[in-house]
């Protein structure tokens, strides 16, 4: 699930511990504040303060155990190294609970917005809670050298797996988690054999297309970043197709099976 | 020595009177009062009746003028006992306890600087932030002043000594430079020691986190073919 952080890059799922990453959100109560001096020479905020030229906000906020980057690789450099300008957006990872009956719900949660991340000699574990998420200005190029010193954990390829399938729930309503739920629904609907089998066929056809809206698009990408001779990329494009379509095919067949089952029955 | 601000409450004038006199006993003796009733009153100010009050504070404005005027104040007490020719002979400390404090008052002597500076807004704002800061600091009510927000790097005893050394700056104060030159420090205090950060929050159990398969696991909706769904998020 995870593994130590390597390189200057930041990466989509890397982990951050920082004294300045809150969980913050505002309420009804949020109005602009200015930054004032105050008596004695500390810094002090005040709504009565306010200018056109200060972006301070009352806001409330927690301390999170740590952070999560939800943006993808290239992303996070484009506004890190290239731009030096943009917003990074974050999840904020809680710790678990005490209780251990909880800390394994938690631990199984079927919450799209919420992703288990299991105790590890590397990490204590927790919850990135998608829900909160949180975005962070990046004001110039020399932010990023911060940036990655405070990275504490990289995501592996199977956490990373786990991450865009949680956001891609959460966002979009769409991936295997989804997958998931909808066939564990749609078997609810029908007998139990023919019901897994229809379960079964859904889930291979939408992560199938799942896997697919994802890699075609990284082939063609990375194919044209570098360099690669069309027949190779042409080959590996019409190897995910095929896929699709042979997936497709073999649920297809399945549930005409089972709709022709249920309508004898 | 500390003297009074504006509008100290009875058990403020309390704690100066034992400051100035030197002991509770002390201050027992110039009310008139057992001492366990003077330390009934710090203990549970809110129970001293109007009457005890009013004696308090006629006692502590006498004691305040004598202590801004040059009276020894290691000799307060003696000099509140003993007779004196410009009250007819009458010692200080039977008119205070009789109701006739201002007896005192009228032939005590005005302190000049007291006087100058007291009509000094500015000062007589930062007497009353003080107040409510050093009320919120010691007895929980309401929100510290922006002025004295430091308070809260102090321990109790400290914030209480500072009240009294603050009171005194304030009044030797010529302008309000010189009295935030004399907050520096504090301030410096503050921020060498920066209240605690908060542990890190726990996530809490909403109700469909049970789900409605016990066994959400997707792992094998991620393998496909051999490899995890891949997409230009895995590019590195």
């Amino acid at each position: 699930m995870y593994r130590l952080p390597s390189g200057d890059h930041l990466l989509f799922g890397d982990i951050f511990k920082a004294e300045w990453f809150h969980d913050a959100w505002i309420e009804e109560d949020a109005v602009l504040l200015g930054r004032f001096t105050a008596r004695g020479g500390a810094d002090a905020y005040s709504s009565s303060q306010a200018t056109d030229d200060q972006t301070f906000l009352l806001a409330h906020g927690r301390v999170p155990l740590a952070v999560i980057l939800l943006n993808d690789d290239c992303y996070a450099e484009t506004v890190l190294v290239r731009q030096g300008a943009g917003r990074l957006s974050f999840a904020p990872v809680f710790g678990l609970p005490d209780k251990p009956a909880e800390r394994e719900q938690l631990l199984k949660t079927a919450l799209y917005g919420r992703l288990p991340l299991p105790p590890d000699d590397l990490f204590a574990g927790g919850v990135a809670d998608l829900t909160c998420a949180f975005s962070v200005k990046v004001a110039s190029k020399a932010a990023a050298g911060p940036f990655a010193k405070e990275r504490v954990l990289s995501l592996d390829d199977y956490g990373c797996a786990q991450l865009e399938a949680r956001l891609g729930a959460h966002a979009a309503r769409r991936g295997p988690l989804v997958a998931r739920g909808v066939g564990t629904k749609l078997a609810s609907l029908l007998p139990d054999e023919p019901g897994q089998r229809a379960k079964r066929a859904v889930e291979q056809v939408l992560s199938r297309t799942w896997s697919a809206e994802g890699g075609i698009p990284d082939v063609i990408d990375t194919a044209v970043e570098a360099g690669t001779p069309p027949d190779v990329v042409l080959a590996d494009i019409l190897q995910r197709v095929e896929a699709i379509a042979r997936d497709a095919q073999e649920a297809a067949t399945a549930l005409q099976q089972i709709a022709a089952e249920v309508a004898a029955s | 020595m500390s003297t009074l601000s504006i509008a100290p409450s009875p058990r403020q004038e309390v704690d100066l009177l034992c400051e100035w006199l030197g002991s509770v006993s002390a201050t027992a003796r110039i009310l008139g009062k057992d001492a366990r009733t003077i330390r009934g009153w710090m203990n549970t100010p809110q129970k001293m009746q109007r009457r005890s009050a009013t004696l308090v504070h006629a006692a502590a404005q006498v004691v305040d003028r004598m202590a801004r005027s040059g009276y020894d104040p290691t000799q307060l007490e003696h000099v509140l006992v003993m007779p004196w020719p410009a009250l007819k002979g009458q010692p200080p400390v039977e008119l205070i306890q009789a109701g006739r404090a201002h007896e005192v008052l009228e032939v005590l002597p005005q302190p000049p600087v007291a006087a100058a500076v007291a009509v000094q807004p500015w000062r007589l704002e930062l007497e009353n932030e003080l107040d409510v800061s050093l009320a919120a600091r010691l007895g929980g009510e309401g929100p510290l002043h922006e002025a004295f927000l430091f308070l809260r790097a102090l321990s109790d005893a400290e914030a209480k000594a500072f009240g009294y050394v603050a009171r005194d700056a304030l009044k030797g104060s010529p302008d309000e430079e010189t009295f935030d030159a004399f907050l520096a420090p504090y301030w410096a205090r503050l921020a060498a020691s920066p209240p605690d950060r908060p542990a890190p929050a726990v996530i809490e159990l909403h109700p469909d986190d049970a789900g409605a398969d016990d066994d959400f696991n997707i792992d094998d909706l991620l393998i496909v073919d051999g490899g995890m769904t891949s997409s230009r998020l895995r590019k590195n």
